[in-house]
């Protein structure tokens, strides 16, 4: 029998799920009135830079004293200005913004350490405020959608992808730069997060239906013998397979200049890339199929079922 | 409104007392093509009092919405990009947030800031009240790759803007090298 309050800590690979009503307070959870911040203080006064900026200056207040750098100044002086003025000091009435009500000072205090999607202000009702909450909102889901996955290896830490090292998983930032490069492959298919769904061969062949991202490319794609993935558009992307029929290796590229290996078939069995967005990051895995199965059937091994558009013709009023 | 020139500064939180939230807002109008274009991606880097990125946990854009912090927040909107920053969420170890543009290096054909036709930056309100606006100079950028647009930095117990329009023909790679980044 269990027992809940003794988990097995020798077990790295196991992940231990609480029930939601037996779950312990996290930090986003805590009430912040009940939390005191560990880490340094969010006080804006800090000392100053030992070199403030030389450059020409636009200040918007009166200085105190003549600057030593050539400043432009557009507050209304207290003194009879000598020449005609422009203050950007906005109105009494409106000096002080709407969210200003929730000063740090008043501001609930929050905990320390890495907290996404923090609550928005109280004063935040306006609608650029609710998108702002909704922003936080979003990120902390992918936050803790990653959160959720076992861990895995970067590119910098395996050359290969086999059987004995099937999956890695790139940064945020390594997920969205500018292209992944799958070369030896000779065909992929995609989906979208629309679930749009498409495949391509190396030698030009294709099912399904494109995706072309706002720069005019396709989200996935080949470019010569290379397949493609457009990272600028990544999160347009939900998966993708890259199929490999050669007798020599297929390979993963990123901007960045890393790399990873999949070995060519052997032994009656092929390696297929599974590449699939979660959250903000992409995780590339080798998935063992039978050689002799053909494209379809890989297709409908990972469920990956074609998007057609239908003729005009078939619109029956 | 102000509008300035590259490497003047202006004033923020000393002149607008009170205010705690910032929107940054960077656009840009680049030639229209049936084919690939270059594809501009707004960038923040929160650095330390060294000038370098804290961590990679401190870079906002598209792909990572929200600094490590919650202080600073990626919001599309009207400009191409806005970059929400709560002034008084930003921990005391940075000491200045960097906003810029890079053109995504793609595969096929990068391009360069030379297909933009016009771009700017503006610092707001909350209310999208405007601040300080800076429209840089988009001649002979032919060459480059990225460009930091400006900047938001302490000074004393003050946060101030300065309009930067600093060129790179290096692209991303640059930057980071700059930067501390580890792409």
């Amino acid at each position: 029998m269990n027992n809940p309050s003794a988990p097995r800590t020798d077990l790295p690979f196991l992940r231990r799920r609480i029930k939601p009503g037996m779950a312990q307070p996290t930090a986003s959870s805590v009430p912040a009135s009940a939390s005191a911040p560990a880490s340094p203080s969010l006080s804006l006064r800090q000392p100053a830079p030992a070199s403030p900026p030389a450059s020409p200056s636009l200040s918007l207040r009166q200085p105190a004293a003549t600057p030593a750098s050539p400043s432009l100044s557009l507050r209304q002086p207290s003194a009879a200005p000598a020449t005609p003025s422009l203050s950007l000091r906005p109105p009494a009435s409106a000096a002080q913004p709407a969210s200003s009500a929730a000063t740090s000072s008043t501001r609930p205090q929050r905990p320390s350490g890495l907290t996404l999607g923090g609550a928005a202000p109280a004063s935040s009702t306006s609608p650029r405020a609710k998108k702002l909450a909704a922003q936080r909102e979003k990120a902390k889901r992918e936050d803790h959608e990653v959160q959720l996955l076992f861990p895995a290896p970067g590119i910098r830490d395996i050359y290969e992808l086999n059987l004995v090292d099937r999956v890695l998983r790139l940064s945020p930032l390594e997920s969205s730069v500018g292209t992944l490069v799958v070369g030896g492959s000779t065909a992929v298919a995609w989906e979208d997060v629309r679930r749009v769904t498409g495949g391509q061969t190396v030698d030009g062949h294709k099912a399904g239906t494109p995706v072309m991202t706002k720069g005019n490319r396709e989200l996935v794609g080949y470019h010569g013998r290379d397949a493609l993935v457009s990272l600028r558009h990544v999160r347009e992307l939900r998966r993708a397979v890259f199929i490999n029929r050669s007798s020599s290796a297929m390979g993963v590229r990123l901007f960045s200049g890393e790399s990873v290996a999949l070995p060519p078939a052997a032994d009656g069995t092929q390696m297929v890339l599974l590449l699939h967005r979660i959250g903000n990051v992409l995780e590339l895995r080798a998935e063992p199929v039978p050689h002799d199965w053909s494209d379809l059937q890989i297709w409908q091994e990972f469920d990956f079922s074609m998007t057609h558009s239908a003729p005009t013709s078939a619109y029956g009023r | 409104m102000a509008t300035l020139v590259a490497g003047a500064n202006a004033a923020l939180t000393a002149e607008n007392p009170g205010l705690d939230q910032v929107l940054v807002a960077m656009g840009w109008d680049t030639i229209p093509s049936h084919g690939p274009q270059a594809e501009l991606v707004p960038f923040a880097i929160m650095c330390d009092s060294d000038g370098k990125a804290v961590s990679n946990d401190h870079l906002v854009f598209f792909n990572q919405l929200v600094s490590a912090d919650t202080s600073v927040t990626f919001v599309g909107s009207s400009d191409q990009e806005q970059i929400d920053v709560d002034l008084s969420r930003i921990p005391a170890d940075i000491s200045k947030i960097i906003f810029l543009a890079y053109v995504d290096p793609e595969f096929r054909g990068q391009g360069t800031f030379g297909a933009v036709r016009n771009a700017h930056i503006r610092v707001a309100t909350a209310e999208n009240r405007e601040l300080v606006r800076f429209d840089l100079a988009v001649s002979q950028l032919d060459s480059v790759t990225a460009m930091i647009f400006g900047e938001l930095y302490r000074h004393r117990e003050d946060w101030k803007f300065r309009a930067l329009g600093q060129g790179y023909s290096t692209g991303l790679a640059g930057v980071a090298k700059d930067y501390g980044i580890s792409l």
